[in-house]
């Protein structure tokens, strides 16, 4: 990018906002939420469904039927401003295909059967085998629906196999935050991107990824501010055009780097002795990977660091020496802030809880951490990732607001909450994502404990790695039980045994989490269609089911039902019966009970209806003496937190080592789990566009998104494709040791991998590029890692047009 | 190669003689051939040249007789055809000429069109054209002001500076790789409606500024759409006012502000 002509536009861009500014429509604020105006549209708040920045918008409704969207200016995360998904989620609700019955597989087919048929049908399977039975859930479930699913199985079936999809995802992040700061969750907020003057993106793409928080820093410098973006990453993005500097570094060497700059840190004796002294201890791992490994020392730490030299690090990551002494530097200084971003580039790692270690450490180290603008910020790929399955603890050994399964007083205080008898919940871990569906794919009588998965509002039949041994393997075992509450037929869907159709977004009560920690709420606007229903309501009714078929855990130590929502009077009121679910706000109850569970570990969500008055609260929220409540938008911080103790300045208050530290941890680098050989020479990494939202079952069905972005393809360097014989358009294919794909190329257009890698996008249905994934998973998160694995590409010996060899299409 | 020798040289050379001067006449008479014009030539071809534009105007495009003749460079802007007609040398003129589009159009046309580049009313539109897949940067060269390219306008940005256009603004049609895209089965038909308000501003009296019948979040650069580069059908009268929502008041029907509250401190 020529530096002048880029000085030029951005002066013309200025010239244009002045001119633009004169002729502003100005406006005041006044009046209420959801007013009927004139022209027959009722206007609501809601976050966005898609991403874990969390923009608000406000939905127009006309007649029972979502017509418009508009960004929320009121809303802090985006004052105004959608991406081209936030804009077109209004059309997500109206695909033609649309499940509206129940089905049930008989002879191979789906067939329509009734709700009371449906609740049946589980609850039997269920009760004859409760420990067999598991729960797989979403970063995008509603908190209710989380918390719902959460004690219907821990408390009601004493069963802990429930994990989300967010263990794909997040779970390194979350390993990451309890091994230095002792609990999960950034210690910053979206406010770090306004304040930073270096924003380094590690392995991500937020130009197409968090696109509102990237431009929210990317429209500073429109305005006269001067922000410099570095992009450490595997290959060209959209995020690398508005960056002063492209670090390209080999795959899995990111950890070289992160020991580089502590190394350049530390030979430069630049590092925040102040800050380190006060604030941190020392940490490293045992000898089989821990989550909170042994104490170590400054002395350890700067010995096993010293290997890290700058040449050193050149020669594992092809960043060259001075670029590494750079950003050593850069660190150093204490004049700036500096903010680092990452998502799924450090997380879907098999060293990721390592590298989520590592990043905090270095900010940590160099005293970057505590400031406004100083932050080492993770940042969540679903909206509420943080919000359900984070906080409301869905994971096979958690349970609400950060507490274990395997911690006997954590374990009394959710009996306690939940109403039943002590020793209720089973203090073993269930089985995590690739373990349960591993489990779910084997033979009953071959190490297959889990005979019974109900899904809920995920497509694992798409998203997990390495499909054929987690997902399609079920097609050949006839006692295992697929369940999946859905809104479209998916992958998943093909080989579901029960299709539950389900409510989506605006046309049920919600509350999301987003990256920030702020949890926002909204309200049922529309109907779903058909006979779609909420999902937590169809939680609800199984439970009951139980209960009254005298299954003994759906009752709790009064006798009474698990779930036993109350109307104004104090009335039961029967919410498993669909016409009375909304009868009262059944989410509001939930969200309250729920509520009681978060301030042990300082994660106080605000009461519901504050949440309403609001665009969201970042916890922890707190009461003021007046009686209103406030927000916490920096945690740890004395400046920001009022649980951090008078003069403390930075308060880890859940410090690992008890002593209100973080904790610094040295990790070494580690080869990858499947690096390319003589027989599979290439890369192979994986990862999303802007258009499409994950696998793509609500936006391909949006016609602006689908003819944007309409299929997958396989991005290469131009020359490892004149060397194969490719050119744009042609097809290839792409083969692992797990199978082979055909995907036609597209050369020169969004990306540039770098030469030795191809870029596959994941979100195509009919192309689904997990088929041929690894699946290797960290040791501590157990996240896979989709973002490396070896795999050879060759062209198609002949160019199909009409050709009859499909291109892996299930069926 | 063998030494030269004179007795058969000679032959050679004479030989060689002759091939030379016949090809050397033939060439040179077939020059002066090519120069003339036959009858064959000139009958059914209309040779274009300034002359020709001054005369015919410049109604040849899909003339497939229609010959460009030579000419200067300087001439060169006038005669030219096809794709690439509306090529101007300098990006200035592309601006100049944008009062000359006709002002009889198609109201419903262009009402049409816009509605087909946008979901509902204050959608972001989609891109009707091929767009750098990278970066933003090149969509200010048109946009920044209204650009005109032929009878087709560019219009400028209606909304304040934000850096990142292809976060909203996406193509109509991505991927520049076609490949059996017909046979995917996903169901793309989508049943949503969005709301499309194509009336015309309410006067509370004939001759009273009309109020703004639309909403204006993502709409502050009046002049986009309702000045000289904006759409012909909806052009202010009065362009050469500057402050518009002075007279202009938004229309509570659709006004976004009723619900801005005043939110948590």
């Amino acid at each position: 990018m020529n530096c002048q002509r880029r000085d030029f536009l951005k002066a013309s861009a200025l010239a244009a906002a002045t001119a633009v500014a004169h002729q502003r429509a100005f406006g005041a604020s006044s009046a209420t939420d959801s007013k009927q105006t004139a022209s027959g549209i009722k206007w609501d708040k809601a976050p966005c469904r898609f991403c874990g920045t969390g923009c608000h918008v406000q939905v127009g409704v006309e007649n029972d039927k979502v017509v418009a969207i508009q960004g929320d200016q009121q809303a802090a995360v985006n004052k105004g401003l959608l991406c081209v998904k936030g804009y077109h989620v209004g059309g997500i609700l109206y695909g033609k295909d649309r499940l509206t019955t129940p089905q049930l597989r008989k002879n191979g087919k789906l067939e329509d059967i009734s709700w009371d048929e449906a609740i049946e049908v589980m609850a039997k399977r269920i009760y004859d085998a409760p420990e067999r039975f598991a729960f797989y859930g979403s970063g995008q479930w509603t908190v209710p629906e989380g918390y719902a699913a959460q004690k219907m199985i821990k408390g009601g079936l004493s069963n802990n196999h429930i994990d989300p999809n967010a263990r794909l995802c997040m779970a390194s992040a979350v390993t990451g935050y309890l091994s230095t700061h002792g609990v999960d969750e950034p210690a910053g907020c979206y406010d770090d991107l306004d304040a930073c003057d270096v924003l380094i993106m590690w392995g991500n793409n937020p130009a197409e990824m968090h696109p509102v928080l990237f431009s929210r820093v990317v429209d500073r410098r429109s305005r006269g501010e001067e922000v410099t973006l570095i992009d450490i990453g595997t290959r060209r993005t959209r995020t690398t055009e508005y960056c002063q500097e492209y670090l390209q570094f080999n795959p899995q060497t990111d950890l070289a780097i992160a020991n580089g700059i502590a190394h350049q840190l530390l030979v430069n004796d630049t590092w925040d002795k102040d800050f380190v002294g006060k604030f941190c201890n020392f940490r490293k791992d045992t000898d089989t990977a821990s989550l909170f490994g042994q104490a170590s020392t400054f002395e350890e730490y700067k010995e096993l660091m010293s290997e890290y030299t700058p040449e050193r690090v050149e020669e594992l990551s092809g960043v060259p020496a001075e670029k590494i002494v750079y950003l050593g530097e850069l660190f150093g200084r204490k004049d700036i802030r500096i903010t680092s971003l990452w998502c799924m580039g450090v997380n879907q790692h098999t060293r990721g809880t390592n590298m989520n270690r590592l990043l905090h450490g270095i900010h940590m180290l160099s005293g970057h951490f505590g400031k406004p603008g100083d932050a080492p910020t993770s940042l969540t790929g679903q909206p509420s990732a943080c919000g359900t399955a984070r906080e409301v603890g869905t994971l096979a050994h958690a349970l609400p607001g950060g507490r274990i399964v395997k911690k006997e007083d954590h374990r009394r205080d959710c009996e306690k909450v939940w109403n039943l008898p002590e020793g209720t919940i089973n203090p073993k871990p269930g089985k995590h994502t690739v373990a349960m569906w591993e489990s779910f794919c084997k033979p009953t009588n071959d190490g297959g404990d889990i005979g019974t998965i109900w899904v809920q509002v995920t497509n694992p039949g798409h998203t997990l790695p390495n499909l054929k041994k987690l997902f399609t393997g079920k097609k050949d075992l006839d006692d295992k039980f697929l369940i999946v509450s859905e809104v479209y037929p998916t992958a998943t869907t093909e080989l579901a045994d029960l299709v539950l159709p389900a409510a989506m977004w605006v046309e049920k009560n919600g509350v999301f989490g987003n990256s920030e920690r702020r949890t926002q709420q909204w309200f049922k606007m529309v109907n779903p269609p058909g006979q779609a229903r909420d999902d937590c309501w169809m939680t609800i009714a199984v439970a009951h089911k139980l209960f009254e078929m005298g299954y003994p855990g759906m009752s709790d130590k009064d006798g009474k039902f698990l779930f036993d929502i109350k109307d104004t009077a104090g009335n039961s009121v029967p919410v498993w019966e669909w016409e009375h679910y909304y009868d009262v706000n059944v989410d509001e109850q939930l969200f309250e009970e729920y509520r009681q569970l978060t301030f042990k570990k300082h994660k106080d969500v605000a009461p519901y209806q504050e949440l309403v008055k609001s665009r969201g609260l970042r916890w922890p929220v707190v009461q003021n003496d007046n009686g209103t409540w406030s927000e916490t938008p920096f945690r740890f911080m004395e400046f920001s937190d009022r649980y951090v103790e008078k003069g403390k300045g930075i308060q880890f208050y859940h410090s690992v080592t008890k002593d209100d530290r973080g904790l610094i941890w040295f990790a070494p680098y580690e080869p990858a789990a499947e690096a390319p050989d003589e027989q599979y020479p290439t890369w192979l990494c994986t990862g999303r566009v802007l258009e499409h939202w994950h696998s793509g079952t609500m936006t391909r069905r949006v016609p602006q998104l689908r003819n944007a972005m309409p299929h997958a393809y396989v991005e290469m360097h131009p020359e490892d494709a004149a060397e194969k014989g490719l050119q744009n358009g042609d097809i290839a294919v792409i083969e692992t040791r797990r199978g082979k794909i055909e995907l036609p190329v597209w050369l020169n257009g969004r990306s540039k991998p770098a030469k030795g890698s191809v870029f596959v996008p994941f979100f195509d249905e009919q192309l689904l590029i997990n088929e041929i994934t690894l699946g290797e998973i960290d040791p501590i998160s157990k996240e896979p890692d989709y973002k490396k694995c070896a795999a050879v590409v060759y062209a198609k010996a002949s160019q199909p047009q009409s050709s009859p060899a499909e291109p892996n299409e299930l069926n | 190669m063998a030494p030269y020798k004179t007795a058969p040289g000679k032959t050679h050379v004479r030989a060689t003689s002759i091939v030379l001067i016949v090809v050397v006449t033939a060439s040179v008479s077939g020059f002066f051939m090519g120069l003339r014009e036959t009858v064959s030539d000139t009958e059914n071809v209309h040779v274009i040249t300034t002359e020709y534009v001054e005369t015919h105007g410049t109604s040849f495009d899909h003339d497939p007789s229609a010959v460009t003749g030579a000419v200067t460079y300087s001439q060169l802007s006038e005669v030219r055809r096809g794709p690439n007609a509306t090529w101007e040398n300098s990006f200035s003129k592309l601006n100049s000429n944008i009062d000359d589009l006709p002002s009889d159009v198609d109201v419903e046309a262009q009402r049409a069109s816009r509605k087909a580049r946008r979901a509902y009313e204050g959608a972001p539109p989609v891109v009707p054209h091929p767009v750098v897949q990278t970066d933003s940067t090149s969509c200010l060269l048109c946009h920044q002001e209204a650009t005109r390219i032929g009878d087709r306008i560019a219009p400028a940005v209606s909304h304040r500076a934000y850096t990142s256009c292809t976060q909203c603004h996406v193509a109509d049609s991505g991927l520049p790789i076609k490949w059996n895209t017909g046979r995917f089965a996903m169901d793309s038909n989508s049943e949503f409606k969005g709301e499309h308000t194509t009336s015309s501003g309410i006067r509370a009296y004939e001759g009273a500024p009309p109020t703004i019948p639309h909403r204006t979040l993502m709409r502050e650069n009046c002049m986009s759409c309702h000045g000289e580069g904006g759409t012909s059908a909806i052009r202010t009268s009065h362009p050469d006012r500057q402050s518009c929502t002075q007279c202009h008041a938004p229309d509570a029907g659709y006004d976004q502000r009723e619900f801005l509250k005043t939110t948590f401190p």
